[in-house]
């Protein structure tokens, strides 16, 4: 089997006219995981979604390769057939809708008209994946993320990454709103479905905090700060990020951003919104 | 026994039908009976002019007592299994004017069934229906339509519920032609429930109008109004929900809920939630709502490798399919699944 790469050249991005990504380059292989690291606001989250091809997110330049084929260049669904797959911060609950129908359509929608899984094959795989994840027997009969818990939507969508095998897996934030045992189940998994896909599968890790990779040791960690990533190291860089914060690496490249109080003061000002996530809140939404 | 066609249509556990055509009427095995409203007892004709006195609105606009099919079942009779009354439309223009009865401590389920002989045979359908429920008894109405464009559908429902007697109505209105629906139940009796469930797809540029009423004239009676609406093409809908408590129905609950998914730029759904409440000491609650279905949910599902088309189909077969739920009998659910599927997921009607 073949060792997918994702190569991201000079991508920028903007939402509603403001830029946020400034030219991030990025080579992702098979068997790879990288961790993005960054204060909030910065372009994390940004990257996830124009990769994905969020419609609220603008690609102003740039390119974004996987195996040679354009992503930027294809529909929503068109990039996850390709082998794209973004675990997202939050998912949508969709009532109605039982978790096994939209994983099958899901599936199916993958290998394509005429090539559809068994019912048995795609019920084995789905309780397999169940358990792997410790999730409640009745999931498959419940609605699509509807009443789940936190913890229990980012299972969920651990769960869809299982089932669907894709080349490249973008996770953001996946360990937001997860406790302690729940982190350590999605930990492992990822890393044991990196491991058992024998470089069939690259991962982008998008996370604050060190603690998730206590159980997913990256090989690369970069770091993204207004727009760009501004230094890449191995496992040791995202420890000393945990223990110094960001200002060391501020100082030492120079840049210009607010000062944590700053940033405290226009935090306080801002009425509080539902679901607000980094780039919101550096547009001061 | 039933015609082989129709036994297959009804599924083979099907054991209890009513089949009425414009000219006959045919049993098999069912408990209910039969008669028009010239032929039924004394005693029920007492109580007719009773009820007809007691209810602010009348329940129905009678015509000749020879045109009203009563269908009753007796006292304390429970029957498990499901009755199929089956029409069967064959005339352009077809009236019919059914009432059934379920006597004090019964409890039966009914499904009805609407089938026209030619697809695409211009037709009038106006149905009248009438649905007792006297004191603690027990009703399950599940009834359907799926004409075609070249049907108008007319449809008046009415039923009466007396005391601690419950009435559950499960309506789909899946025709394609204009449609015009009115459902009104009348809580009579200290404790009478009704549940009352609609759900429609319009499509090309069909019109709709569905209204469902609960009047609530007792105390400790309780109503609940639930329509789920889809529109699509240039369809419009209009969905009124209204809830009455009159004076003196204490402790009364009604709670209504009417939705409509917006499918396309030409479509048009209004919803209008009225709760009218003469007593005070009551609970009520209403949620309204039209929208589109929800960019970031597309997104969403888009990005798991659905098209467009896909997200969509799939988001609106959710939006109503707890109300698909609602319906016990599987061969049935699972007929009503395929109607909706195709309404919802062809292109251009």
């Amino acid at each position: 089997m073949s060792q997918p790469t994702l190569t991201i050249t000079d991508l920028q991005a903007s939402v509603e006219d403001k830029q946020i990504l400034k030219g991030i380059n990025l080579t992702v292989k098979g068997g790879e995981i990288h961790a993005i690291m960054g204060p909030n606001g910065n372009g994390k989250s940004t990257l996830a979604a124009a990769l994905m091809g969020n419609p609220k997110y603008a690609v102003t330049k740039g390119t974004a390769n996987l195996d040679g084929e354009s992503l930027l260049d294809l529909e929503v669904d068109e990039r996850s057939k390709a082998g794209l797959f973004l675990a997202m911060q939050y998912p949508s609950e969709i009532g109605g809708v039982t978790n096994s129908d939209f994983l099958r359509s899901a599936v199916n929608a993958h290998r394509g008209e005429g090539n559809e899984i068994g019912l048995f094959p795609f019920v084995k795989k789905l309780n397999q994946s169940v358990k792997k994840l410790e999730m409640r027997d009745d999931l498959p009969h419940r609605y699509l993320n509807e009443g789940f818990s936190g913890g229990e939507k980012k299972r969920n969508e651990i769960l869809q990454m299982l089932m669907l095998e894709p080349k490249i897996a973008i996770l953001d934030e996946i360990d937001s709103g997860l406790d302690i045992d729940a982190l350590r189940i999605v930990g492992t998994n990822i890393t044991e479905m990196v491991k058992e896909r024998n470089q069939e599968m690259g991962v982008i890790l998008i996370t604050h905090y060190q603690r998730l990779l206590d159980y997913i040791e990256p090989d690369f960690v970069h770091v993204l700060i207004d727009g760009k990533i501004v230094k890449t190291g191995d496992a040791s860089l995202a420890r000393r990020l945990e223990t110094e914060g960001y200002e060391w690496l501020k100082a030492e490249l120079g840049l210009q951003t607010l000062t944590i109080e700053e940033e405290a003061t226009t935090a306080m000002s801002r009425p509080a919104n539902i679901g607000s996530c980094g780039t919101r809140q550096k547009l001061g939404l | 026994m039933l015609p082989k066609h129709l036994q297959a249509y009804l599924g083979e556990d099907a054991s209890l039908a009513l089949v009425l055509s414009e000219d006959c009427v045919q049993f098999n095995n069912t408990p209910l009976t039969v008669n028009t409203l010239g032929d039924t007892t004394h005693e029920n004709q007492a109580y007719f002019q009773r009820v007809m006195q007691a209810t602010v609105q009348p329940l129905a606009t009678y015509r000749s007592a020879d045109d009203i099919l009563v269908v009753e079942l007796d006292a304390k009779r429970v029957v498990d299994q499901p009755i199929h009354i089956i029409h069967l439309h064959k005339e352009a223009l077809f009236r019919r004017h059914v009432l059934v009865i379920a006597q004090p401590l019964s409890e039966m389920k009914i499904i009805e069934h609407h089938l026209n002989a030619e697809d695409n045979q211009p037709m009038l359908i106006e149905q009248t229906l009438e649905l007792i429920v006297r004191d603690q008894a027990k009703l399950d109405y599940v009834s359907f339509d799926a004409f075609t464009q070249a049907a108008q559908v007319q449809m008046s429902r009415f039923g009466l519920v007396e005391r601690y007697g419950e009435l559950t109505w499960v309506l789909g209105s899946l025709s394609s032609g204009d449609t015009q629906t009115e459902n009104i139940t009348q809580l009579i009796g200290e404790g009478a429930t009704s549940q009352s469930t609609l759900l429609t797809v319009g499509v090309g540029l069909q019109k709709q109008h569905h209204l469902v009423r609960i009047d609530q004239h007792a105390a400790y009676t309780k109503g609940n109004i639930i329509n789920h609406g889809v529109v699509r093409d240039q369809a419009q809908g209009v969905f009124d929900g209204i809830g009455y408590i009159k004076n003196g129905a204490v402790k009364a609950d009604a709670q209504q809920e009417s939705r409509f998914m917006v499918l396309d730029d030409l479509a048009r759904a209004t919803t209008n939630p009225i709760l009218l409440i003469d007593e005070h000491d009551v609970t009520a609650g209403h949620a309204a709502s039209v929208g589109r279905v929800d960019a970031e949910t597309l997104y969403y599902l888009q990005s798991r490798g659905l098209t467009i088309e896909q997200a969509q189909s799939l988001v609106t077969l959710g939006f109503l399919m707890p109300l698909i739920e609602t319906v016990s009998d599987v061969t049935l659910r699972e007929k009503l699944l395929t109607i909706i599927e195709t309404k919802v997921v062809q292109h251009g009607a």
